[in-house]
């Protein structure tokens, strides 16, 4: 269609050429073109909008991530160690997190089950979980683990028991958000990393 | 420049890390975290180094011992579940001389400074950054520089100057210098304490790096003990010692390493102190002897500790309990240890042997020492005597396991207690030097002597080589003879993995010096017999109700030295292996 729009063009620019087409035909093409092309800017337009919607989406996620505590720098640094060798290394390792924190959670319950309570053991377990949740920047998980540590220290029971439920909920906030970002992140497309937060 | 070929080629784990250095370290990463073990893995690949990982500290262990080359620095984590990261830090130090790096979620003060008294060179906060990483290879390169340090002052000196100068141009030459210098020490190292398994002969070493042998430990000892614990210094402890390839820095290295493991026994002894049999715990230095010895090898914290553990009740075995005992022993031991390594060796050799001759008096002691006798003095001690002095380490194990046959002998004594007795009552001098009532050893003794069954045993075999030395060691003059309580049962939870894989490399080390035959001294029977007590302590987990011994001549000998000796031992198991 273009070819013949813009076979049609020349013909109409340069009236020395043996062009068979009638000037009516000539305004037609002109007009299809115009059309061709504004369709074409427009359709090219929204898909870009799109992507950079898309993107822009993934990017506010990323913000409020960080605004608002649950991710700290370590998170940055785990972007930056992704590259072509490992082009998924960050939800790998989030992964990783996952599996390990999900059964230092069901050890935490257990030991909270038992009566009485071996701190010794709490404080142990949630030293591990600490460890492993600053390997992904978990922010508020952290400050969640000392707190319920320093609750081990002083061997408050209750202490312990309430940060745990506070910790696990920052956890299940931070997963879920995690989720969705990755999510986006997906359908956004690979120029996603080069919008990070600064 | 043969050699220099000669360590490029050698095995194949050598990569042309000098080329492109620091590119291409070797590390080895600990961590039981996945995901931090991960992370790392990533990190330390982006700054190009070779990395490999492994979750268990018992896992990492073994790969450092397989191929003792093969790494240039590890990093590892604090808290592991199957052995405390500074204990692995410990056993790499000691075993590998590797540099390591601790890292931890956890940054109090006092975590890392014991981090630093350990000997980490490093203490990483998680989570990591990978600026943090990339600088790692600055210790690997200060070590070498150390080393190549050490190197000039043995032989091997105009190879040092002959590299160095023709690397001066370049800072990268000289670093390539210095990693010559360092792999070819290796790699000698390497060959040396092959052969010195095979040959069981002590040869002038070519070593740059000190190793700590029985000989050199036990003067070691004896200088610090002569010392005194509270005033010893590396300088007068080289003084004292008079050894002349020994730089007074090796001797400050090996008195920090003395002092750790002594500060290591005293707490797990007072861990276990529990124990109300222990009566040699209860009474802090009371033992002069003991005393003296821990003193000098430990800090001051340290030897109060294995004052306790030392101090028996004058002059009387007590049956002690396995568990106290091994605390007890362990922290002599591990407080002789540290101490040896860093004071001149001579005196902690000495002052080992002292001990032991005291101990070895009683036949069942002889059966359980000779187990971690014999294990010991492939750490570093080598019963052949202070006479060894100027061999070099290699040759350490070579003693050690020439002594470990004499051991290894006694072991097979289990069943001939007396002869093993008389084995170890040789050293009838040495008890009366330097045994002071260090009653303490004694007790440790008979806990360890249940943990010496199974490790002898397994070194039964070689023993057999020497059974004529061993009888003429017995001299039993003083022969205090060693209390072994039956329950060598001591478990000392850390040590079981340690124990077994320090069992089998000494079982091998033992079969490979199997020729090693050379009449044991006096002392070095006690030392031997110490060492083997305190491998028996170390191999805590085995529960073997020994016959016990006991023996009260022994108690009112030097229980202190014993234990020493014992201590020593296993530390020096450690050190020897290095």
């Amino acid at each position: 269609m273009c070819v013949c729009v813009s076979v049609e063009l020349r013909c109409y620019i340069n009236p020395s050429t043996p062009c068979h087409t009638t000037p009516h035909c000539t305004i037609s093409f002109a007009i299809l073109t115009t059309i061709q092309t504004s369709f074409l800017f427009f359709l090219s337009h929204f898909l870009i909008m799109d992507k950079i919607h898309s993107h822009r989406q993934v990017a506010v996620i990323k913000h409020s991530l960080f605004d608002q505590g649950y991710l700290d720098e370590q998170f940055i640094q785990l972007e930056e160690l992704q590259d072509d060798a490992n082009p998924n290394f960050v939800e790998e390792i989030v992964t990783l997190y996952y599996r390990d924190s999900s059964r230092l959670i069901s050890n935490l319950d257990h030991t909270l089950e038992r009566n009485p309570l071996d701190f010794n053991k709490l404080d142990t377990i949630m030293h591990q979980f600490k460890g492993s949740s600053s390997s992904i920047g978990a922010k508020k998980v952290k400050a969640e683990c000392t707190l319920f540590r320093e609750y081990c220290r002083t061997r408050n029971g209750e202490g312990c028991r309430k940060s745990f439920q506070q910790m696990k909920k920052e956890y299940a906030i931070l997963r879920k958000k995690l989720e969705t970002y990755f999510q986006m992140a997906r359908q956004a497309g690979p120029k996603e990393t080069a919008l990070r937060p600064k | 420049m043969t050699l220099l070929s000669n360590s490029m080629d050698n095995g194949c784990f050598s990569s042309p890390r000098h080329e492109a250095f620091p590119a291409g370290l070797r590390v080895l990463v600990v961590d039981d975290d996945p995901t931090w073990l991960r992370i790392l893995e990533k990190m330390l690949k982006k700054c190009l180094y070779e990395v490999t990982t492994c979750c268990l500290a018992t896992e990492a262990l073994k790969k450092l011992r397989e191929r003792k080359d093969a790494y240039d620095i590890v990093i590892s984590d604090v808290n592991m579940p199957d052995m405390d990261g500074f204990k692995l830090l410990e056993q790499v130090g000691l075993e590998m001389d590797l540099p390591v790096i601790m890292m931890s979620v956890d940054g109090e003060t006092s975590r890392v400074m014991k981090g630093v008294q350990h000997g980490a060179c490093d203490y990483l906060l998680k989570p990591i950054r990978m600026k943090e990483l990339r600088n790692i290879w600055q210790h690997v390169f200060r070590k070498r520089m150390h080393e190549a340090r050490d190197f000039e002052s043995h032989e091997g000196f105009e190879a040092l100057h002959l590299l160095m100068n023709g690397s001066e141009q370049s800072d990268d030459g000289n670093i390539f210098a210095v990693e010559e210098i360092t792999s070819i020490k290796k790699r000698k190292d390497a060959d040396s304490k092959h052969d010195d398994k095979e040959f069981g002969d002590h040869s002038p070493t070519k070593k740059a790096r000190v190793v700590w042998s029985v000989d050199l430990h036990q003067k070691f000892v004896k200088a610090v003990n002569q010392i005194g614990f509270d005033k010893v210094g590396p300088k007068k402890i080289l003084d004292l010692m008079s050894v002349p390839w020994l730089t007074r820095e090796n001797v400050a290295s090996h008195l920090q390493k003395y002092r750790l493991y002594l500060s290591r026994l005293q707490k797990e002894n007072d861990q276990k102190s529990s124990s109300s049999g222990i009566k040699h715990s209860d009474s802090p230095s009371k033992d002069p002897g003991s005393f003296s010895f821990l003193n000098t090898a430990s800090n001051k914290q340290q030897s109060d500790v294995v004052i306790d553990s030392f101090s028996p009740s004058d002059g009387s075995l007590l049956q002690m309990d396995a568990p106290s005992h091994e605390g007890d022993l362990k922290r002599i031991l591990s407080e002789p240890t540290t101490e040896k390594r860093r004071a001149s060796p001579k005196s902690s050799q000495m002052s080992l042997n002292q001990p032991f001759s005291s101990v070895e008096s009683s036949e069942a002691s002889h059966a359980i020492f000779d187990c971690t006798i014999q294990t010991q003095y492939s750490w570093g001690e080598f019963p052949k005597g202070p006479l060894k002095e100027e061999q070099k380490t290699t040759v350490q194990l070579e003693d050690s396991f020439s002594q470990l046959p004499l051991h290894g002998t006694r072991h097979h004594i289990q069943v001939d207690q007396s002869q093993s007795i008389a084995s170890i009552n040789s050293n009838p001098s040495i008890t009366e030097e330097e045994v002071a009532p260090s009653l303490d050893t004694k007790p440790l003794y008979a806990g360890y002597k249940s943990d010496y069954v199974s490790p002898v045993s397994s070194m039964g075999t070689a023993v057999d080589t020497f059974p004529n030395q061993s009888k003429s060691l017995i001299l039993n003059d003083q022969s205090p003879e060693p209390i072994f309580t039956s329950n060598l049962g001591l478990k000392t939870d850390g040590f079981d993995v340690d124990c077994i894989s320090d069992l089998d490399f000494y079982q091998r080390s033992l079969l490979l010096c199997g020729d090693a035959a050379s009449a044991p001294l006096e002392e070095d029977l006690n030392f031997f017999l110490l060492q083997t007590e305190w491998y028996n302590m170390n191999f805590g987990q085995q529960n073997i109700d020994i016959s016990e011994c006991y023996d009260p001549r022994l108690v009112a000998e030097a229980p202190g030295y014993f234990y020493d000796s014992a201590d020593y031992s296993s530390v020096d198991q450690s050190l020897f292996i290095a």
